[in-house]
């Protein structure tokens, strides 16, 4: 850990950026999530783990408005204090609140090089229409000029300077997911959620990539969470960590405290009948 | 599919050796000619023909396929067979120089020698053009020497837009600007002036003797060079006290007012004291100024409204400079250039010089049959297709019932002109119907849009089909309103000006309508090519690939389907106030499904996505069959139009899916797809493959921030 400052978790709500109350979500007879409850601190890099299965991109597409819980509650409270239900909202919407996300397999706009990913990501709170489009007024210049700076700084901020006017199918694994992070860091969110980021990256990568969070978090001051099955990365990387399995959690604490934990490591080694075998490797 | 030579050299196997030698032989012919050279030397030569084809004399009654033979006799055929090879061969060059696609030992090559190897075929292109000209002006056609001429033109053209380009890239895009406009005036003056030069360039009908044409080019290089130095002097203005731009803008345009103004008080005072050694005095006899004492006061008057209001806004801004508001501080417009560049296409841009040139010319030299044709027939479909493009190319929506606007616009013409059964409550000239023909199939868009966009892009082929069959039934059936079946019962009339002492009327021959409607789709077609690149373009290529991801940072997809929507019923119902008034009265017939069809099939052959695609689909598809009728093709008939196209459009599918002039984002897509990486349409599925890179022309968006060719700041 780099950080100096082991804060000890404030638990007041005002200080909560995502408040997550006995949410439950079904798909007909199977439940993903069942009675989820956690906070998501204003400031901190949260990461959630759990075995395959275990309903962690589910909470992400609850808390990102893809999906709605048929019970519970998730208030989103932004920088201001002012405090908003998810629930219902459609996706483009948590997006503005402050709210960004990355997915589990890339997905860039791929027919677009890597600048005009991100440059979309960045215009995403513009207000330039059509007309203004169409006759090049003087705000659509203007607010050209402010997203292509603002695309450049980010593009720098993850190192994909060199790449720029790359088709975005055209990277390797590292930079599509750096890719997906400037994009979503270009809404300017006061959440980021990293849906799996390691994913399919070598472990030269993931060190740059664990940096780049840790850099997210301490030089923008966006919230991070993180869901990584990545074990290394998920310890050297988190403040604190929340352990779902089959939908409910079952764990929480500091990555020390969870390493211990005798019902992380049961869910994670799994009784003799089961098959997940991606904990015993790094755990 | 078939295989490229590179792959059946890679693939392992049964080595060739011990095949039989004919099967040998028979599969390296066959591989010779699905290369990329074999292909590009037959696409020459099949386009060297049916140019010649073309171009040659038209048939007679008596022998409908003498023009036929005529156009194919043994000298002129080798003339044309020539031209094939010779820019077969500057293709090769080009492409060996590092030209569109780029082999690995290229890529090696550095950047400043590929663009300057780009450079120099891309001057031998235009010499090559240049001389094509003059060869045909000289032995191939004397009598008709206005195609040649129009050859020397477009090759002038792009060996100034070289120079352009060059200055763009060394320079800054200001003095790029001075060099086209220097060109301009060289026109201008070639036009203007009685020399030697000048009266060979238009005997080889390079250049119109035309006085008045010369001083207009003139008099728009001047306009534009000082406008530019003005906005020159305003940016360095700028520099020493942070302005907002668009009070700048307002400054200009006031003080253009105002001077205009008094030249036109002037001029008409002057003109009663009758001194004629005076400007404004000049300015009015060449008919760049009307002169009218009432309204030169008016515009004064305005312009000085505007002046003052700007200079208010100045001082106001020098206040909070001088407060020192960090805010206003600051290189707000300094350019970064990457997306300036990336905007800038050379080919795109050369095709369109040329076209626009061949565009405004060609119909000059031809007889009033063709030029109807031109008008009534190409331009307005010109304008159908591209508005279709920002529909179903920029956001993939399938509409089936385009034409439905189009009938909405033409009927709101007939309506308030009083061509129709029901009275409206003022009578107006077409020009001031443009507004209430767009607002009129723009709502009727947004009203038809935002239910149906809810749904999958079938459904909403569906719903707009319906809404097409409506909309032509109820034209139809609704006699008491639209006249019927058999048409309006009044005259729509053609479109005419009275302003500002400018008196013009759109009737007599069809040519200045046709120029009417071709200024209209300029401005269109930039516009569009603005949008294209703008956040709403981008947003709609997003929405198109992922829509889940679109979502995600913060696009609302609906939202931007219904503008698209909109835009593409708005153009239409614009379209249909210039078709109305074009052709006076308006049957339910001719907005019949197959119209939309027809509009449709133009966009995909032209290149979904693609402005210049669009063009040439309309112009191409609805262009030929015509000319066909009007040589000597008696045989054709128009009924079968349809049999054709189906095939057409077949072939294309087959072997250039991605339509003649793709643009850069869908061919990428279509390649995406053929790797089994994303899908055309969307939503994109996740991305697997990581060996695009080899498989993309390296050309596909690729720059590097330091190549030479990148444009810094605009201003140093």
């Amino acid at each position: 850990m780099t950080d100096a400052t082991p804060e000890p978790a404030p638990q007041n709500a005002t200080d909560s950026v995502f408040s997550v109350k006995n949410v439950t979500l079904r798909f007909g007879g199977v439940t993903s999530l069942s009675d989820v409850s956690l906070d998501l601190h204003r400031g901190e890099l949260l990461s959630i783990i759990g075995p395959n299965g275990a309903g962690k991109t589910s909470l992400f597409n609850c808390l990102t408005g893809v999906y709605t819980p048929q019970e519970g509650t998730i208030v989103f409270t932004s920088e201001s204090g002012h405090a908003v239900s998810v629930i219902g909202r459609k996706p483009y919407k948590v997006n503005r609140l402050g709210v960004a996300r990355t997915f589990q397999t890339s997905r860039m706009f791929s027919a677009l090089t890597t600048f005009e990913n991100v440059k979309i990501g960045v215009e995403s709170k513009q207000h330039t229409g059509a007309i203004g489009a169409m006759l090049r007024l003087p705000r659509t210049r203007r607010e050209e000029h402010e997203s292509d700076l603002k695309t450049l700084e980010l593009l720098k901020f993850v190192g994909l300077t060199h790449r720029a006017n790359e088709i975005s199918s055209s990277l390797p694994y590292g930079d599509r997911r750096r890719l997906e992070i400037a994009r979503a860091l270009g809404t300017r969110p006061e959440v980021l959620l990293l849906d799996e980021p390691a994913a399919g990256t070598n472990p030269a990568e993931k060190v740059e990539l664990g940096e780049l969070i840790r850099k997210v978090r301490s030089q923008l001051g966006v919230t991070v969470l993180l869901i990584e099955h990545d074990m290394k990365l998920v310890m050297s990387v988190a403040e604190r960590i929340i352990v779902l399995n089959f939908g409910q959690v079952i764990a929480e604490g500091s990555p020390a405290e969870i390493q211990r934990d005798p019902v992380v490591i049961a869910a994670y080694l799994g009784t003799p009948d089961s098959e997940t075998d991606t904990g015993a490797e790094v755990l | 599919m078939t295989p490229t030579g590179l792959d059946t050299e890679a693939r392992p196997g049964p080595g060739p050796v011990e095949e039989a030698p004919r099967a040998q032989l028979s599969k390296q012919l066959a591989r010779l000619a699905t290369s990329t050279a074999a292909r590009r030397l037959g696409v020459c030569m099949v386009t060297a023909v049916v140019v010649a084809v073309v171009t040659g004399p038209p048939g007679t009654v008596d022998a409908p396929t003498s023009g036929f033979t005529g156009a194919l006799q043994f000298p002129r055929l080798f003339w044309f067979l020539g031209f094939g090879a010779v820019i077969f061969a500057v293709l090769s060059i080009w492409q060996a120089l590092g030209g569109p696609t780029t082999s690995g030992a290229n890529r090696i090559r550095s950047s400043v020698q590929r663009v300057t190897g780009l450079r120099r075929t891309r001057l031998a292109l235009a010499a090559v053009i240049l001389a094509v000209g003059f060869i045909w002006v000289s032995f191939i056609a004397p009598s008709d020497t206005w195609k040649g001429g129009i050859c020397v033109q477009v090759g002038a053209a792009l060996a100034a837009m070289e120079l352009v380009v060059y200055l763009l890239q060394s320079h800054s895009l200001r003095i790029a600007r001075l060099g086209g406009y220097v060109f301009l005036a060289l026109y201008g003056v070639l036009a203007w002036t009685h020399n030697p030069v000048s009266k060979y360039l238009n005997t080889i009908g390079a250049v119109p003797h035309s006085r008045t044409l010369g001083l207009i080019l003139l008099w728009l290089a001047l306009g534009l060079g000082v406008l530019e130095g003005l906005l020159f002097s305003l940016a360095a203005l700028h520099r020493l006290v942070p302005l907002r731009r668009d009070r700048r803008l307002v400054r200009l345009a006031g003080a253009i007012l105002v001077v205009y103004g008094w030249l036109m008080w002037t001029s008409w005072s002057l003109w009663r004291a009758s001194t004629p050694h005076s400007v404004a005095h000049w300015f009015a006899s060449i008919h760049v100024l009307p002169h009218s004492h009432t309204a030169g006061l008016v515009v004064m008057a305005v312009g000085a409204v505007v002046v003052l209001y700007a200079l208010a806004g100045v001082a106001a801004d020098l206040v909070r400079a001088l407060r020192g508001s960090p805010s206003e501080r600051g290189d707000r417009f300094e350019f970064v250039g990457i997306t300036k560049k990336a905007r800038f296409a050379y080919g795109k841009t050369a095709i369109t010089i040329a076209a626009l040139l061949v565009a405004i010319q060609w119909p000059l030299h031809m007889n009033s049959g063709i030029q109807s044709i031109l008008t009534t027939q190409v331009a307005v479909y010109v304008l159908l297709s591209m508005g279709l493009n920002v529909v179903v190319g920029f956001a993939g929506l399938l509409d089936l019932g385009y034409i439905a606007f189009w009938a909405i616009g033409s009927y709101t013409t007939a309506y308030f002109t009083g061509a129709l059964p029901v009275q409206p409550p003022f009578i107006l000239n077409p020009f001031w119907i443009i507004p209430f023909a767009l607002v009129a199939a723009m709502l009727t868009g947004v009203l038809l849009g935002t239910p149906t966009l809810r749904l999958r892009g079938d459904y909403l082929a569906i719903v707009t089909l319906g809404f097409g069959e409506i909309i032509e039934i109820v034209a139809n059936n609704l006699d008491g309103v639209t006249g019927g079946p058999a048409g309006t019962p009044g005259v729509i009339p053609q479109f005419s000006v009275h302003l500002l002492g400018v008196n013009y009327a759109w009737t007599g021959t069809v040519l200045p309508y046709y120029y009417l409607i071709l200024g209209v789709a300029v401005v269109f077609m930039v516009g569009f090519s603005f949008l294209e690149q703008s956040r709403v373009g981008r947003s709609w290529t997003a929405i198109r690939e992922d829509e889940v991801a679109a979502d995600s940072v913060g696009i609302n997809a609906l939202k931007y389907k219904v503008m698209a929507f909109s835009i593409g019923a708005s153009t239409s119902g614009f379209a249909g106030v210039f078709f109305a008034s074009q052709i006076q009265s308006l049957v339910p017939n001719d907005f019949i499904v197959q119209t939309s069809i027809l509009v449709l099939v133009f966009v995909i052959f032209g290149g979904m996505g693609s402005i210049a695609g669009a063009v040439i689909g309309a112009s191409l598809i609805q262009w030929l069959p015509q000319y066909l009728q009007v040589r000597s093709f008696q045989d054709y008939q128009f009924q079968d139009e349809f049999i054709y196209l189906g095939g057409l459009l077949l072939l294309m599918m087959i072997f250039r899916p991605q339509g003649i002039i793709p643009s850069r984002r869908r061919s990428r897509e279509i390649l995406l797809t053929e790797e089994g990486v994303g899908h055309a349409e969307s939503p994109g599925g996740p991305v697997r493959s990581t060996s695009l890179g080899e498989t993309l022309p390296s050309s596909y968006g690729k720059l590097s921030l330091d190549e030479p060719g990148y444009i810094g700041p605009e201003t140093k």
